[in-house]
């Protein structure tokens, strides 16, 4: 085992319907530590799933992930303790309608770290003026935009100091004039050398900040690499068909 | 719409509803005034006072030679229903608390379609009536005593001061009737009699029943106010039965507010343990379980009348382990009503967008604790009207707690409408205070939820 990988994902299988479709099919690939890797793919290619099965949000039916040196996928490891150290961002943001800004990020250090009320607001006010938001600190959900939704999303997953985060498409619910915002956010974090698996459709952010492209087609990868080899010179004809389509 | 205008509408309703109300009882009782014949009267009056046995009653069981007593209904305590061949004979507040055990001893012997000869009835009869005029005080007082006919066979009728007094009060009269120029009626105007005449004197004391002291000369609405007024008067103002009412309103409040708190106890429970079978894609035994048992709560609870539920729940299982009624109240209603919010907050839960939960998760929180900290206060939000609407319901439900004999607004209520033998006030009451206790209920829980909603504005 190289300590040098966060996470290591081994012959992943996910399958709907008892087999009838297949998800990810013998899915193999490792994420370095400060590695920023972006999955790309047609829909419908297990992009998503993936990503979430390494969180197990989705229950994949075989293979292993090992994060941290612990096999995510055996029965005995304690999932939520190690959901802890991934933090996850969702396409349509899942912010807590119900609490405010503030709340929303102090709720799980608080409740789970059991780290002092005082100093997790103090670190939130931190986080929030770091992604500019230090003023809707009392605001709720309900009453900010999308892109500001997103990144008060990204800093609650922050919260919890995480050793990997997981971006399950952050911009795809978003208009267009808001991708820019929380895309910055995204940058800034790579640069500080977070660990980022990132599920995208903005060739631009992949091509700009990703150590690694990967290409899912059909539950499998199709074809992985650097993003200047992925985007100039695609090697499998799916790839090039899917960039031709998009770019 | 706003709330002026939605409570000028339910005032008016109100208002207009009784107004009919009120008109169909006044009509009412000049028809039932109608019904006693004077004449009739008077012949009882002759016979009764000759002959102490002879009421008419006896004539009726004397014409006969044989009756066949069907059964006896005991109303209430004052009121017992004798079901008998020749006719039903309803005797209404007439009866003494002795006199009901004579007809409870009688009703030993001649239930099951017993022939009796109508002379052995007779005599029992008359020996009891005997007894009873020998224990009885003489009446030093007024007393109203009303003898006619209805559809349903005879009444006869008493108010209640003379009650435990009447048979022997019969003869008292007489006297009293014998010697007297002038009566003080309850409104207390002076009667004159004024031929000593026991006939004229006993009619007189048909006139004198609470509701015709004097000929009522006003015009129609005239007359229904009056009625409505001595009406109001008898029947919560007379032995203070409001405190009666006000009594068996608190009892209503406080079966209802038990029952509601271990309906949301159970409600909730219910609903986890079937959401969590729902969402779950591996489900343990205990897990399977657990829900096969909700499903069969779930089922006979919903699929069963709750007066039927109150029935078995009290007098099945209940009273024989030695629960008390108002206990059992509340352990029937707080089934019934956790059933109910079950599926309540389970509809709820099931509303709540799947991602809130992958949210929790995903920051490490358990299902419980997503649940207890991100999806419960969000359902419950979401499910408050529903919830809202579900304890108006219980409340109201409530009101059937009287059938095991609990003494809530509704028991209390129709025991005055026993005593007074007048439906129309007391319901009336009753209808009015559940409106309004319904009213505040909706009117809280509407500010409630303005409040929670706040948040997400």
């Amino acid at each position: 085992m190289n300590a040098n990988y966060m996470i290591e994902i081994n012959g992943l299988r996910k399958e709907y319907l008892g087999g009838k479709i297949v998800a990810l099919d013998n899915v193999t690939t490792k994420i370095g530590k400060g590695e920023v890797v972006v999955i790309i793919g047609p829909s419908g290619s297990g992009k998503s799933t993936l990503l979430r099965s390494l969180n197990r949000l989705e229950e994949p039916n075989a293979g292993h992930i090992v994060f941290d040196g612990v096999d995510i996928m055996d029965k005995k490891t304690d999932i939520n303790l190690m959901r802890r150290k991934m933090g996850m961002v969702f396409q349509q943001f899942n912010l807590f309608p119900h609490m405010t800004v503030l709340k929303n990020m102090c709720i799980a250090p608080v409740k789970l770290l059991k780290m002092p009320k005082e100093d997790a607001e103090k670190k939130a006010l931190d986080l929030l003026n770091r992604v500019g938001l230090g003023d809707r600190a009392m605001a709720y959900p309900s009453q900010l935009s999308g892109g500001q939704k997103q990144r008060v999303a990204i800093v609650r997953a922050l919260m919890m100091n995480p050793d990997v985060m997981l971006f399950d498409e952050p911009t795809s619910a978003l208009d267009p004039e808001m991708v820019g915002e929380v895309l910055d956010v995204m940058k800034q974090l790579a640069s500080e050398g977070m660990t980022m698996v990132v599920v995208t459709h903005e060739m631009g952010f992949a091509r700009e900040v990703a150590d690694r492209v990967i290409f899912m087609a059909d539950g499998a990868i199709e074809e992985e690499g650097k993003p200047e080899e992925i985007f100039t010179s695609p090697q499998g004809e799916r790839t090039k068909q899917f960039l031709k389509s998009i770019l | 719409m706003s709330s002026k205008k939605l409570w000028a509408i339910i005032i008016s309703v109100i208002i207009v509803a009784s107004v009919i109300a009120g008109m169909f009882y006044a009509i009412n009782v000049s028809t039932k005034a109608k019904d006693i014949d004077i004449q009739e009267a008077e012949t009882i009056v002759n016979q009764s006072f000759d002959d102490m046995a002879y009421t008419k009653a006896m004539k009726i069981v004397s014409d006969t030679n044989y009756i066949t007593v069907n059964s006896v209904e005991y109303g209430s305590e004052k009121n017992v229903i004798l079901d008998c061949s020749v006719k039903s004979l309803d005797i209404h507040s007439v009866l003494s608390p002795q006199y009901n055990l004579f007809l409870s001893a009688k009703s030993d012997k001649e239930t099951g379609n017993m022939k009796k000869s109508s002379l052995d009835f007779k005599r029992e009869f008359e020996e009891k009536i005997i007894e009873l005029i020998s224990a009885a005080q003489p009446v030093t007082r007024n007393c109203v005593i009303e003898i006619f006919d209805t559809h349903t066979g005879y009444v006869v009728y008493a108010t209640e001061e003379v009650i435990d007094i009447v048979f022997g009060g019969w003869s008292a009269v007489k006297n009293e009737i014998l010697a007297a120029e002038t009566y003080t009626n309850e409104n207390g105007e002076e009667v004159s009699v004024e031929h000593k005449n026991i006939n004229n004197g006993f009619i007189q004391c048909i006139d004198l029943r609470y509701d015709s002291a004097k000929p009522d000369t006003s015009n129609a609405i005239g007359r229904m106010w009056n009625s409505l007024k001595k009406d109001f008067h008898r029947n919560f103002i007379e032995h203070d039965r409001w405190e009666m009412i006000m009594v068996g309103l608190m009892t209503t409040l406080k079966l209802t507010f038990f029952s509601l708190i271990i309906g949301i106890f159970l409600g909730f429970m219910v609903a986890f343990v079937r959401c969590t079978y729902l969402k779950q894609s591996k489900k343990g035994i205990l897990l399977k379980f657990m829900n096969g048992i909700c499903q069969v709560y779930l089922t006979v609870i919903r699929g069963t009348p709750a007066i039927v539920q109150i029935l078995i729940m009290h007098y099945v299982i209940l009273l024989p382990m030695g629960v008390d009624k108002f206990v059992s109240a509340v352990i029937c209603f707080g089934i019934n009503s956790g059933a109910y919010v079950a599926e309540i907050v389970r509809g709820g839960i099931m509303s709540i967008d799947e991602g809130q939960t992958e949210a929790g998760r995903s920051l490490g929180f358990g299902y419980m604790a997503t649940m207890y900290h991100i999806v419960f206060p969000q359902a419950f939000k979401a499910v408050l009207p529903a919830l809202a609407n579900e304890f108006v319901v219980l409340l109201k439900e409530t009101s059937i707690a009287f059938t095991i004999g609990v003494a809530d607004l509704m028991k209390e209520v129709n025991t005055i409408r026993a005593a007074t033998y007048t439906p129309f006030m007391p319901l009336l009451a009753a209808a009015v205070i559940y409106l309004i206790l319904v009213v505040i209920l909706s009117k809280l829980v509407s500010l409630l939820e303005r409040r929670l909603r706040k948040s997400e504005r």
